[in-house]
């Protein structure tokens, strides 16, 4: 009770938090919480027209704080970029260039920041671009190899003036220290595609979707416009235009909501008939243009390689015995050789325990799901522990007369044992678990295998459920494939947005259906 | 004139000898000498560093001075990253493989430093404090005498040293009589440094907390590896274990090889079994890591793999903890539990040593503290309280007492 309490004021700070976290957001790069007056000071001096700045600066470090003489230049630029006052950044990166013969890499990174962010809406000046490519120079020519923040920013900077081709060796050096940033990548694909070198900038998406960082709206509008801009005719413009949406469901990604603004726009002015939709969840209807999205599949290659490495990883992992033993593994492997094939493999004690009164409607819920599918003349084969053979009434001896059944030891993992149970028992095969199994999914630590695992689990997992009445529910696995797809000549595309809803949901593992964008032809009469 | 200061302490550090002449130019013409003071050292420094960690190896010196720079830019930035490293902060950092590792660390490196000057410049002030207050109650005539425990006093000082030795010897006692109890050291692997190090400060706290109970355990720290991080932090704490009196059993080998199987239980909160009482004939174990990282069962693997015998402390049926509190402690609150527990053989006596955060009647109080404070009106917390709880099926804490004393481990 008290624990539902708490939620409750939890819920009710979560709004501020998320108003802090946008702020939060802008300010990464500074230490906030140790000069919060500090900072507060120089927002609020940014804000009258200085010419001063020695006194603001004075003034700055004689509050308390984590500012001081060898910092404050770069914060102080850094604020006032953040909260794009522009005009007062720009008179003050001249009274630094005026006051200091030999600019910090502190401040030189902040001037970087500033002419970038100038640089995205508005054409740089010519003193601005050379300071960007005298910058570049002088950085490589004082030090080999450049540190992870400094580069990001030398890029962000290189690819505003156009500079791509400095802008990828610098990018070659972020990778001494770790991976590039989302918008590093995105950033220089869109210079790429605007300075119409397609051929380079399909490569560099390779390498970022690769490396996993998929693409930002920027890079996507970057393409577009370069299509736009490039080809006359209407044909053309399509067949290109169609490639953004081959590569979106090649790669499996969603896009964002602004994106898919941009692309709804573009097709809406081409006759095309474009509009937010929502997907049914029980065939995968379309609810505009009531067609259904194509049948979720595993090729029989992927299926073998989940098949292969699904013991593994799953029950043997970095130490037997942290799941299992070595003898209850033996005993389990006797069995499903004896056993298998099964065409529904039923996670006892968390169907069991969708049933919140007691033991009987543990049991009930149990009895129905095994009945639900013995009706259906299907081959169950029910994993539990041991303890469950000592419910009363002799209740799971019954239910062991309708299916096959494995119990693991008390001080073992069962959910391991019957993912393994049904993959290897054929790909067609389904589970029954409330699990959203995402712990499992982790362990198959290869991004393709994960990803592969992941349909599975969509194509073969039953839910239990319990509605207000005390009726069960049983959720059924989704019939079609949850991702960018071409149906018929018309588009379906996922799309995510980041606003977060307040109100408490059930996770029932389909991945959301409310946020799709149906794009269809209409012929022109 | 903070500014000024940490160029004073900089330059005490650095260049002691050559600093009396530097000030007068820094006063003078600041800006344009400070630049410079400051990568000069910098490089002097960098250059030595560089030399004694790498030995030459060209990529592991561009790794360094990569990273050298990156800390640079974080100060400049107004990041947090502190202004003196040394080789081994730098040795550790080379090891770090993400950014975000490397910032974790930094800050934390920083925070040491910022509170070491902070106290620094207390006991600066509270000295100046000292020298201005007046010299205490003067005397009326030269020859008067006066009272107090720093005059004179009628008791024989007790030093320090003195209670070390008598707790020790009641620790030798112990060696000699008393139960003995296993601290397994072997998950040092599953740790990072981070944790390795607060595992050692839990054993010093342990050590401490053993010696002055009135019936000690004679402790046996078994599969210590004593070249790793926990030991040579247990040794910076208790800089006398390595001496042959100190009154603690360290081994290298398994307590397999020690103790006889049988007579072996290991204490995890992992398994099902729960431990009624005190046994005197076993030799409990106690796995000494802190799972911080690293969630897994790991102490159930190993007893599993040794085919020992497992229990954990009867942790539900003594207290009522708060939703989310984790049931593993640590080893410094798990000993005193099993001291008192030797001693009376009272559960809830001896599970007062666990921590009250843990615990639902110092949620309870939190829980009250802010329905006081909060700005909500009453009617908008019962609505929250209606719309958000799912009051089913949440049975009272007396009811789920008397199921969980029926049953360890059945469903009903």
């Amino acid at each position: 009770m008290f624990c539902t309490a708490f939620r409750i004021f939890s819920l009710q700070s979560r709004p501020h938090k998320l108003v802090s976290r946008n702020v939060v957001r802008v300010n990464t790069v500074i230490g906030k919480k140790h000069a919060a007056d500090q900072l507060e000071y120089i927002k609020s001096a940014a804000e009258e027209n200085i010419v001063d700045w020695s006194e603001v600066k004075k003034n700055a470090l004689s509050i308390q704080g984590s500012l001081n003489s060898k910092n404050i230049d770069a914060v102080l630029l850094k604020v006032m970029v953040n909260v794009r006052n522009f005009d007062a950044a720009l008179s003050f990166a001249d009274y630094l260039r005026d006051t200091n013969s030999e600019l910090s890499l502190g401040s030189i990174n902040s001037l970087l920041l500033l002419y970038y962010q100038i640089g995205r809406t508005e054409k740089l000046t010519d003193d601005q671009k050379k300071f960007i490519l005298d910058t570049y120079k002088s950085l490589y020519d004082k030090y080999t190899v450049l540190d992870f923040t400094t580069c990001e920013r030398l890029l962000h900077a290189l690819c505003v003036i156009d500079e791509w081709k400095k802008a990828f060796k610098v990018l070659d050096n972020i990778f001494l220290s770790c991976k590039p940033s989302h918008s590093a990548y995105s950033t220089l694909i869109a210079t790429l595609f605007r300075c119409n070198k397609k051929n380079e900038a399909m490569k560099l998406i390779e390498q970022s979707v690769s490396n996993n960082r998929p693409l930002m709206d920027g890079a996507y509008e970057a393409w577009i416009n370069y299509i736009l801009r490039k080809y006359k005719d209407k044909k053309t413009i399509l067949k290109y235009m169609e490639d953004i949406l081959i590569f979106i469901s090649d790669n499996l990604t969603k896009v964002n909501a602004e994106t898919a603004q941009k692309i709804r726009h573009y097709y809406s002015s081409h006759s095309w008939d474009v509009q937010f939709t929502k997907i049914r969840k029980s065939d995968g209807q379309c609810m505009k243009c009531s067609e259904t999205l194509d049948p979720l599949q595993l090729t029989g290659e992927q299926f073998k390689m989940l098949q292969e490495n699904v013991k593994e990883k799953l029950i043997v992992g970095s130490n037997l015995f942290l799941k299992t033993s070595p003898d209850e593994l033996n005993r389990f492997l006797e069995f499903l050789e004896k056993t298998a094939p099964y065409d529904v493999v039923l996670d006892a004690l968390n169907i069991a325990y969708a049933g919140k009164r007691g033991p009987m409607d543990r049991y009930r819920v149990l009895n129905y799901v095994v009945d639900y599918y013995s009706k259906m003349n299907k081959r169950i084969l029910l994993l539990g522990r041991k303890h469950m053979l000592r419910w009363k009434n002799h209740q799971i001896q019954k239910l062991m007369n309708k299916t096959c059944s494995f119990f693991t030891e008390d001080l073992s993992q069962d959910d391991p044992f019957f993912i393994t149970a049904a993959i290897w028992s054929g790909p067609h095969t389904d589970i029954v678990s409330k699990d959203l199994l995402r712990g499992h999914m982790f362990l198959m630590q290869d991004e393709k295998l994960k990803l592969i695992f992941r349909k599975w689990q969509w194509q073969h997992q039953w839910m239990v459920f319990i509605n207000k009445q005390g009726r069960i529910i049983l959720q059924e696995p989704l019939r079609f494939n949850p991702y960018a797809q071409k149906n018929n000549g018309s588009w379906h595309l996922p799309y995510e947005t980041e606003d977060v809803t307040d109100a408490p949901q059930i996770n029932d593992g389909v991945p959301d259906l409310s946020k799709w964008l149906c794009l269809r032809y209409k012929p022109v009469r | 004139m903070y500014c000024i200061r940490s160029i004073f302490t900089l330059i005490k550090r650095h260049q002691p000898i050559t600093a009396i002449p530097k000030i007068n130019i820094l006063k003078t013409s600041f800006k344009s000498e400070l630049s410079r003071f400051y990568s000069k050292v910098i490089e002097d420094e960098s250059d030595n560093i560089i030399n004694e960690l790498c030995n030459g190896d060209p990529e592991q010196e561009k790794k360094l001075r990569i990273l050298m720079l990156e800390v640079e830019v974080m100060r400049q930035d107004g990041r947090c990253a502190p202004n003196i490293l040394l080789s081994k902060h730098w040795q550790h950092l080379m090891q770090l493989e993400t950014r975000n590792q490397r910032t974790k660390y930094l800050l934390y490196l920083w925070k040491t430093e910022k509170s070491k000057e902070n106290q620094k410049a207390k006991k600066e002030a509270r000295r100046k404090q000292l020298e201005e207050m007046p010299p205490e109650a003067n005397k009326e005539y030269p020859d008067d005498i006066t009272y107090g425990i720093s005059e004179r006093s009628l008791f024989l000082r007790i030093r320090d040293q003195s209670i070390n030795n008598f707790d020790n010897y009641r620790n030798l006692q112990a060696i000699i009589h008393g139960l003995p109890i296993v601290i397994d050291c072997s998950y040092e692997d599953y740790m990072v440094y981070r944790e390795a190090v607060n595992a050692a400060k839990q054993m010093t706290f342990l050590f401490g907390d053993n010696r002055i109970h009135r019936d000690p355990f004679n402790i046996h720290l078994c599969n210590v590896n004593t070249e790793g991080s926990f030991m040579k932090q247990l040794e910076k704490n208790i800089p006398s274990l390595k001496e042959s009196w100190f009154p603690l059993n360290i081994h290298t080998k398994s307590y397999l090889d020690i103790f006889p199987k049988e007579r072996l239980v290991y204490l995890t909160p992992h398994c099902r079994e729960e431990l009624t009482k005190f046994d005197y004939d076993a030799v409990y174990i106690v796995g000494c890591m802190v799972d911080k990282v690293n969630n897994e069962p790991l102490s159930l693997a190993k007893a599993k793999r040794d085919g020992i015998k497992m229990a954990k402390l009867p942790l539900d049926r003594y207290l009522e903890w708060a939703p989310g509190s984790k049931k593993n402690l640590n080893i410094n609150h798990m000993i005193p539990i099993l001291l008192d527990l030797k001693s009376t053989g009272d559960w809830e006596f001896s599970l007062r040593h666990i921590p009250r955060r843990k615990l639902m009647e110092t949620k309870i109080l939190a829980m009250q503290k802010a329905l006081k404070n909060t700005q909500l009106s009453k009617d908008e917390v019962f609505n929250n309280f209606k719309k958000y709880s799912n009051l089913k099926g949440i049975s009272s804490f007396k009811n789920r007492r008397s199921s969980s004393r029926k049953s360890l481990y059945d469903d009903d």
